[in-house]
């Protein structure tokens, strides 16, 4: 017999409800397809796509005119997910529908707070919101109202931070920042919870949206809603400080005068979170995922001190109830002390699983060392890893080159921390402290100090401007070497050793830390602290900090700059030439640790070898690269960022020891000055053989 | 002797019967019949000796196949009952997911018939076996392999994908 298809025709001539039965148990590309193939089909995809409940079109990223005929107006449209890599603030109202119950915009770098805002205005039923990546495009911003708005319109959601361990299954957008989810509440209605409604992904939003929620639920909730509060509560993290510097990310930018630095109160500057009876503050650019100072700017403040004198970041974790924070100059990283009993029995558990910050169980030691004395804060984090940071023996300031003997690096100098007085050498004055009191750098004294550092050098050169971003009497040489001493040291340890070079070249040795940054053969699950920039430029820091995330770079040479701006490398790119701030100044003494922390590593790094070779501009050194663990891939990407030669790096041993010696890599630099210097004191440099492959390439890393 | 209850002796089954579209009839039984809610609707208004449904558009081998399929799903449902009723741990509900999964896996014509007659009969499990089957053959397809496999008349729709 003969089938009635075959005599029919094709599936064309199917009834329309049954076509359009089949195309609603088809994904949105599949539906596309379909709508392509024949006048019918196509016909019936645009009746079915003004009633589809859920539109999800993750796997290629629309424009918004391929998108706006796909989302005709349709009030059954529950759920809709996008990539919205190629879409910006302009496609907002195709995708925002107060019918929504389920939102997830991945890619939303184009995107600024309109976007947050336009959810919170429109979807008033939404129950599940996913955001990636938003506003992450540089200039963009998001504003503390969008997100009032949000969580004000949104009356469904609420906010949680995510564990960093629960982040790999849940799909992990973007590179930076940290996770947040903006979790449906208790449906009353229905009696369920959804598991997993939604996610925020731009860093640490937490403490204002829980704040903003809180506030909401004060002003327009009956008291019966008290369980959710504590739940809440419960959840808060305990130190998620930069949210209040969302709305001073653009005056923290422009802070090109010591008296807006000056006056820029803490409200603006840091933000005070007191959690548990910890103080931390910080800077806070929502952009980035960094952790940053905040600014002392009171002489009331007396958690923050020396460190701004001379141009350091700092930032500390303290206990509040007691007045011995101190923090020398020199120290590295976060500072976390004295913290209390109760943190390092429950809350630092809580502090470990933070996105942000990874603090742990912290020397003493650290909080109250200086750049002259060998201290080091062991820190162990939940997940094994063993974070040291050593303080090496402090040069002098780069700027007053004439005393640089005095404080010459001596790194068989250990001497212990305690109660003894540390001398605090910076452009602002001395300081002098113990371990229990200590002199508080009054906000005359930072004025001071960052008006003295806009000044001009003995050979013209201003110091403090906007080209002055490196130290300009100052040869760098990276060693990424291996762990040299590993009980002394511990896992992670950074090693900088940083001096005039009259003597010898300021070395740093940077061991695994970096090796496993640059690594990408395995994702990093773990917080690593990580190297130090002291000697590097404006440009690596920012890639290091686009690639990797949260990266504190306090340490840096451009530390204050990056103070400053608040971690905002917009400008990086374009060889920091832009930095405007005078307290970007290298005022900050040569020498010393130079602490670098990544927060976290959230994301499993999948493509942070995506480096970009940038142009740097500024800033010279040689590499050294002597790592077993350290691999030819590493070493190429080392290569990329500091703008060196790939000749340079030829492999010694059997490609297990790679030894980037020979004449010093000399990254381009429009400072003639210090590249003269580089070029005078390179050849006192004994790197042993030569490992150059070719001649001529590396002849022209040699500036002429 | 009095005649005693022997339950051996099971009643006489109702049955109805099916007419193709070309003419073959199938005697079924009311239940198997029942799954069909055209065939539902109407069965209370017929006499009990004619039970006689024409199905104009359904035919013969496609009317086989759903027959099959519809007394394939009578008897599981009673032995998912039964097992249900003993507490007894059975897998009946996969082991007739599979079997509808054997089912439908026929050629895009004989689909296409049973869709239509699933439609027709508005016999729901079937009908939604069937448009996903379509579905899924339709899914992760291009717009040419999606006319090649289900025999459609290229009309110069321009694909949307192709711009991009």
């Amino acid at each position: 017999m003969v089938s009635k298809a075959t005599e029919a025709g094709g599936l064309d001539l199917l009834p329309t409800a049954l076509l359009a039965s089949i195309m609603t148990k088809l994904d949105i590309p599949s539906i596309c397809s379909a709508a392509a193939t024949c006048k019918t089909f196509n016909a019936c995809v645009s009746q079915i796509l003004s009633f589809l409940p859920n539109f999800h079109l993750l796997d290629v990223a629309p424009s918004i005119n391929l998108l706006r005929p796909l989302l005709p107006p349709n009030p059954y449209l529950r759920s809709l997910k996008i990539d919205c890599s190629r879409l910006d603030d302009s496609s907002i109202d195709n995708l925002i529908r107060p019918s929504l119950h389920e939102l997830c915009l991945h890619n939303c770098e184009d995107f600024t707070g309109d976007l947050i805002s336009a959810i919170g205005k429109q979807c008033r039923d939404l129950r599940s919101l996913y955001l990636g990546s938003v506003a992450e495009r540089r200039g963009h911003a998001i504003d503390v109202s969008d997100l009032e708005q949000l969580l004000g319109g949104c009356s469904l959601l609420e906010v949680r931070p995510i564990q960093q361990g629960t982040n790999t299954q849940r799909g992990n957008i973007g590179s930076t920042g940290s996770r947040y989810e903006v979790l449906g509440r208790q449906d009353s209605q229905q009696g369920q919870e959804s598991p997993e409604v939604g996610q925020l992904r731009t860093p640490n939003l937490f403490p204002r949206l829980q704040r903003i929620r809180e506030g909401h639920r004060t002003q327009h909730q009956a008291p019966q809603d008290q369980e959710y509060t504590e739940v809440g509560q419960l959840r808060t993290p305990i130190l998620f400080p930069r949210m209040q510097m969302m709305k001073e990310r653009h005056r923290t930018k422009h802070l090109v005068t010591p008296q807006s630095v000056g006056q820029q109160n803490m409200t603006g500057g840091g933000s005070v979170v007191d959690l548990n009876n910890v103080s931390a503050r910080y800077q806070f650019n929502p952009a980035h995922s960094h952790i940053f100072p905040a600014r002392p700017t009171d002489a009331q403040d007396s958690h923050i001190l020396g460190p701004y004198a001379s141009n350091r970041a700092q930032s500390s974790v303290s206990n509040s109830a007691q007045e011995s924070t101190v923090a020398g100059p020199h120290d590295a990283g976060l500072n976390i002390s004295n913290i209390p009993p109760g943190l390092h029995d429950a809350g630092l558990n809580n502090i470990n699983r933070s996105p942000i910050y990874h603090f742990n169980q912290c020397n003493r030691s650290l909080q109250t060392g200086n750049g002259r004395q060998n201290e080091s804060m062991e820190s162990r984090d939940g997940l094994g890893a063993i974070l040291t940071f050593n303080t090496h023996p402090a040069p002098a300031p780069p700027i007053n080159g004439n005393d640089s003997s005095s404080d010459q690096p001596d790194r068989g100098h250990r001497q212990s921390s305690g109660s003894s007085t540390h001398e605090h050498r910076s452009s602002a004055g001395v300081v002098n402290e113990n371990s229990n009191s200590r002199t508080t750098t009054t906000r005359d004294d930072f004025l001071n100090s960052t008006e003295e550092t806009n000044r001009t050098d003995d050979d013209g050169i201003t110091v403090g401007d906007e080209a002055a971003t490196v130290p300009m009497d100052q040869t760098v040489e990276v060693r990424v070497g291996m762990q040299t001493n590993e009980s002394e040291h511990g896992w992670g340890i950074i090693e900088a050793l940083s001096s005039r070079v009259h003597s010898s070249p300021p070395i740093f040795a940077i061991n695994e830390a970096v090796d496993l940054l640059l690594r990408t053969s395995e994702p990093l699950t773990y917080p690593i602290s990580l190297l130090t920039c002291f000697n590097f430029n404006l440009p690596i820091l920012g890639q290091l900090e686009s690639n990797f995330g949260c990266m504190s770079t306090q340490d840096s040479p451009l530390g204050a700059w990056t103070q400053t701006l608040a971690g905002d490398f917009s400008e990086a790119d374009i060889g920091g030439s832009s930095c405007t701030s005078p307290s970007e100044s290298p005022t900050c003494e040569v020498g010393g640790e130079r602490g670098c922390r990544v927060g976290h590593f959230e994301h499993s790094l999948e493509s942070p070898l995506e480096i970009e070779p940038i142009n740097v501009s500024e800033g010279v050194g040689t590499f050294e690269l002597a790592s077993r663990a350290l691999g030819r891939r590493a070493l190429n990407i080392l290569s990329d960022i500091m703008g060196s030669q790939r000749s340079c790096n030829t492999p010694l041993n059997n490609d297990t020891d790679l030894v980037l010696s020979g004449p010093p890599v000399i990254f381009p630099n429009r400072n003639r000055k210090l590249a003269k210097e580089v070029m005078r004191l390179s050849p006192t440099v004994n790197y042993g053989e030569p490992p150059c492959g070719s001649g001529e390439e590396c002849e022209g890393n040699k500036l002429s | 002797m009095k005649d005693s209850f022997n339950p051996s002796i099971e009643p006489p089954k109702k049955t109805v019967t099916l007419v193709s579209s070309d003419g073959y009839d199938f005697e079924v039984e009311e239940e198997v019949a029942l799954e069909s809610q055209v065939i539902k609707d109407g069965f209370e208004d017929k006499a009990v000796d004619d039970r006689e449904y024409l199905l104009f558009n359904v035919h013969s081998d496609t009317l086989e196949l759903i027959i099959k399929y519809c007394e394939k799903h009578v008897s599981s449902r009673k032995s998912i009952s039964a097992a249900a009723a003993s507490s007894s741990s059975s897998n009946g509900e996969e082991a007739l997911k599979e079997w509808d999964e054997h089912f439908i896996s026929v050629d895009t014509n004989t689909l296409y018939d049973i869709l239509m007659a699933a439609d027709y009969l508005n016999i729901k499990s079937l009908l939604d076996l069937a448009i996903q089957k379509v579905a899924d053959t339709i899914h992760g397809r291009s717009p040419e392999q999606i006319r090649k496999k289900f025999n459609i008349e290229n009309d110069s729709i321009i694909d949307p994908w192709a711009s991009e």
